[in-house]
């Protein structure tokens, strides 16, 4: 009976989907000559629009995956602490007031990759197994 | 209730939004790497059972709506062009709002040019139907009540702060008030105001004070007044709940008028949206019982957003007393009725 319980969970524990983040998880990367501190509590303020600048200087340039990807999802939840309806709701509001501009969005990681390698105030993130040396991990 | 038509111009940039959001999935349009453009706009259908008020009468109006567009502009590392462009039916486009602002640091951003007033939830907001959960704006916000104006030309700072697990904003601006249509007996001179937000360290609860002084000018005798607008407001929003309540209270010419209301919104899904609110305005604090110069309303009604870009709502307003059309020369003091209805039907989009 219990190995039949067993074999049960490992059954629907396969059913299941797999999580955005199964690629081994979210790292947030910022270019290689970004030397400011980086903090969890800093990348959700760059994210609601709270930060615009580096504390060493330059903007900030932020980059986000595109609405339908499950990995924004995973990052907005993880990393913002905010759903992705109320953060394009607040964003709705930033841009038509003139407050704000949002993240720009980029098709994939390796588009994110791609925009941090060549931006020195870019930041973004992608899944774990995407990250080469052309970007700085900054969390993960 | 901003009460701005679009004909000609209007119907093409319409035409032409409704393309880029086809094209765009409803975000903004990058015209370059340094250009974006967004978009707003509303269509009402409004009819009342009494009291001719925002052009509705018994056969109802569709004479509410609005087109804007809103450009922004990197000029460089640190400063950015806003504006909003409308169309007006008194005398075609204009710019609402057209500012630079300036990054000074992190915290201090400073604005140039002509910025609708930060006062209250609702001022910066006003025209985009969609950032809301009702079709018409508290009475505190409708320009019969004139108890806001719609912006200033000069000049804003604003300095952001962490402060006791929560976030502050405070806001100062002085310069001149921007009238579109201005009284013709008086004119607007200086203006100087703030604003403090405060986001609590509860999420989503934010409480904020606001107010500004006008300098009135009247021009038949030169005399100067003061005229003063305040403006209490808390609110607490979810995902699903949108909570706002907001006092504001205005003196001119040794009149005071005072509006205030209770509002509630609640996702019951991604689509459906039903609010209530309760509004209360006094247009002249000495004629509390006069039917003339309050208004109180009950406002009940849903939203359906159809997708991200566009919405859908219909709401009534039970109103007891006539305040707004009295103010807005609609229907003459004492001649109207008491207790009446205004249904809305309201359609709006943005990108």
């Amino acid at each position: 009976m219990k190995s039949r319980l067993i074999l049960l969970c490992v059954v629907l524990a396969c059913a299941l989907p797999m999580p955005a983040s199964a690629g081994g998880g979210i790292v947030v990367i910022v270019n290689k000559a970004n030397d400011n501190d980086i903090d969890a509590a800093l990348v959700s303020k760059i994210y609601r629009g709270d930060a615009r600048s580096w504390a060493k200087g330059g903007p900030i340039v932020a980059y986000d995956l595109p609405e339908d990807n499950l990995l924004r999802e995973d990052f907005d939840g993880t990393y913002v602490g905010k759903s992705e309806k109320a953060l394009l709701a607040l964003w709705s509001q930033n841009v038509l007031t003139g407050k704000a501009s949002p993240p720009k969005t980029a098709a994939s990681d390796g588009e994110v990759r791609k925009a941090v390698a060549s931006n020195k105030g870019a930041i973004g993130y992608i899944q774990a197994s995407s990250v080469d040396d052309s970007v700085k991990v900054a969390l993960h | 209730m901003t009460m701005k038509t679009f004909r000609h111009l209007g119907i093409s940039l319409g035409c032409a939004a409704f393309g880029c959001m086809a094209s765009s999935g409803a975000e903004a349009v990058e015209l370059s790497d340094r250009i974006d453009l967004h978009g707003f706009g509303y269509q009402d259908y409004a009819q009342t059972s009494a009291n001719s008020y925002l052009d509705a009468d018994k056969k109802g109006t569709w004479n509410n709506d609005f087109l804007g567009l809103v450009l922004s502009a990197t000029l460089s590392e640190k400063s950015k062009l806003w504006a909003q462009l409308e169309d007006t039916s008194n005398g075609g486009a204009r710019f609402t709002w057209a500012f630079v602002d300036y990054e000074l640091t992190d915290s201090v951003r400073l604005h140039a040019g002509r910025v609708k007033f930060p006062i209250g939830f609702y001022n910066e907001i006003i025209d985009a139907k969609g950032l809301q959960p009702a079709a018409l704006e508290p009475s505190l916000y409708q320009s019969a009540a004139d108890l806001v104006h719609d912006a200033y030309q000069g000049v804003g700072a604003d300095f952001e702060q962490d402060f006791a697990g929560g976030h502050l904003l405070w806001q100062g601006y002085g310069g001149n008030a921007y009238d579109v249509s201005p009284p013709e007996t008086s004119r607007d001179r200086r203006v100087f105001g703030g604003r403090v937000t405060f986001r609590t360290p509860i999420d989503g609860l934010t409480v904020m004070g606001s107010g500004y002084r006008t300098q009135v000018q009247t021009l038949a005798t030169g005399t100067m007044s003061n005229e003063d607008r305040v403006i209490a407001s808390i609110g607490y929003a979810t995902d699903a709940l949108d909570l706002k309540a907001e006092y504001g209270i205005h003196h001119l010419f040794g009149v005071k008028s005072d509006a205030w209301y209770v509002q509630g919104a609640y996702a019951l899904s991604d689509s459906w949206k039903p609010y209530v609110r309760y509004d209360s305005v006094v247009l002249d604090s000495t004629r509390r019982g006069d039917a003339s110069y309050y208004q109180d309303t009950w406002v009940g009604g849903v939203g359906y957003r159809v997708d991200r870009a566009i919405g859908l709502k219909v709401e009534n307003h039970f109103n007891r007393g006539y305040g707004l059309p009295v103010a807005d020369g609609s229907v003459a003091a004492g001649a109207g009725h008491r207790s009446w209805n205004l249904l809305v039907l309201a359609a709006d989009f943005q990108f």
